[in-house]
């Protein structure tokens, strides 16, 4: 009996191998793509390279009894776990270290910069009051020097008023420090809001990236100038300019 | 004359005041944020302003602002006294109808010329 045109042939020598490669190659595709979803399953369930060295072991025992390929497979797939188990371990590590310098040392170094600017506010208003006291006693002496027509001492008491006066505008300092410290402490905010974020991305769900550096927003109020310094005759005579007699 | 003081800082504040005193002024209404002083501009009274920048609840660029946008506050000399010496600070606090501008730490002559040259340009006016 003649065979039909549509039955299938017998397939020629040279295209078997081929085939038979094929068929390997999807086998052994079939059984990455199944050890892969073991892995993620594995790394779901497990934290530590421990549990997932226990895990690992039957597994390596199968792959024992299978083909050479598949063993070497499953020896690759073991180093990968180690790997990623001592990954997950190292940012588990970091999550802490982050963790305790966002908590503690950030947040008491924003407390003594607040500290800082209330002792020099503090320290300056006490200069301010002895200034005060100590201008009041001169021109109460230079006054009596005037009384008694003492020219030269009336003269030097007003130098002294004059001194004094000169110290109070310096205590400006204070102002200018105070509005450094207030922008040093609203970056150490930032940072610490920034690492917050940071570390709750490697909580379990979290996948948000884009907010560590997208979403961060300083909700201290910014009532100071990051550039605050004593020296800016430039820019006062740039102001001078712009503001003179029009 | 009676001046407006407007600044965060008490220290400042006092300074101001102090400064304003040796030149002769001492006639001085204190508010610390911008917020306060809209409302003791608004009580009246008021024929100049030195104001700060950078305050809390309300900055001195929106208190001039705010000020400007009254019929009482379109011809009251402002003053800005500030740390803020960027170029386009100090045009942006033109634009904000600001009459003149010192930059901290100042000195009392220094004060005292530029409330002069505030009102000077005024009384030609």
């Amino acid at each position: 009996m003649r065979s039909s045109p549509c039955a299938r042939r017998p397939e020629p020598e040279a295209i078997r191998p081929m085939a038979t490669q094929v068929q390997s190659h999807n086998d052994v595709l079939h059984a990455t793509d199944t050890a892969l979803r073991l892995v993620n399953q594995a790394l779901g369930d497990l934290g530590t390279s421990e549990n997932l060295a226990r895990i690992a072991a039957p597994m390596a025992e199968k792959g024992a009894e299978g083909s050479g390929s598949l063993l070497s497979l499953a020896s690759t797939l073991l180093r990968a776990y180690a790997e990623v188990a001592s990954l997950l371990d190292r940012i588990k590590q970091s999550r802490g270290l982050l963790q305790e310098a966002s908590d503690a040392r950030l947040d008491q170094m924003n407390k003594k910069l607040t500290a800082v600017t209330s002792a020099t506010e503090l320290a300056a208003t006490g200069m301010l009051d002895g200034l005060d006291r100590a201008i009041a006693v001169v021109t109460e002496l230079e006054q009596e020097a005037e009384e008694s027509q003492d020219l030269v001492r009336h003269a030097r008491y007003t130098a002294l008023r004059e001194e004094l006066y000169g110290v109070m505008t310096h205590v400006q300092f204070q102002d200018i420090t105070s509005q450094q410290l207030g922008y040093a402490a609203a970056v150490i905010s930032d940072t610490e809001r920034r690492l917050e974020q940071l570390t709750n991305l490697f909580e379990p769900f979290a996948a948000d990236v884009s907010a560590v550096s997208n979403g961060v927003t300083s909700s201290a109020p910014k009532h100071f100038d990051p550039n605050a310094v004593a020296d800016k005759t430039d820019s006062q005579a740039f102001a001078d300019a712009l503001f003179g007699p029009r | 004359m009676r001046f407006l003081v407007v600044d965060d800082s008490a220290t400042m504040r006092r300074i101001i005041v102090n400064s304003l005193d040796r030149i002769g002024y001492t006639d001085v209404v204190e508010a610390d944020d911008g917020a306060t002083a809209l409302i003791k501009f608004a009580e009246g009274g008021i024929s100049f302003i030195i104001t700060d920048w950078n305050m809390p609840q309300m900055s001195g660029l929106d208190f001039a602002r705010g000020v400007r946008g009254r019929p009482d506050g379109k011809d009251i000399p402002i003053l800005m006294v500030t740390t803020r010496s960027a170029r386009e600070d100090i045009l942006a606090a033109v634009e904000a109808g600001v009459n003149n501008y010192v930059l901290k730490p100042f000195t009392p002559p220094v004060l005292k010329e530029k409330i002069d040259a505030v009102l000077s340009v005024r009384a030609a006016a």
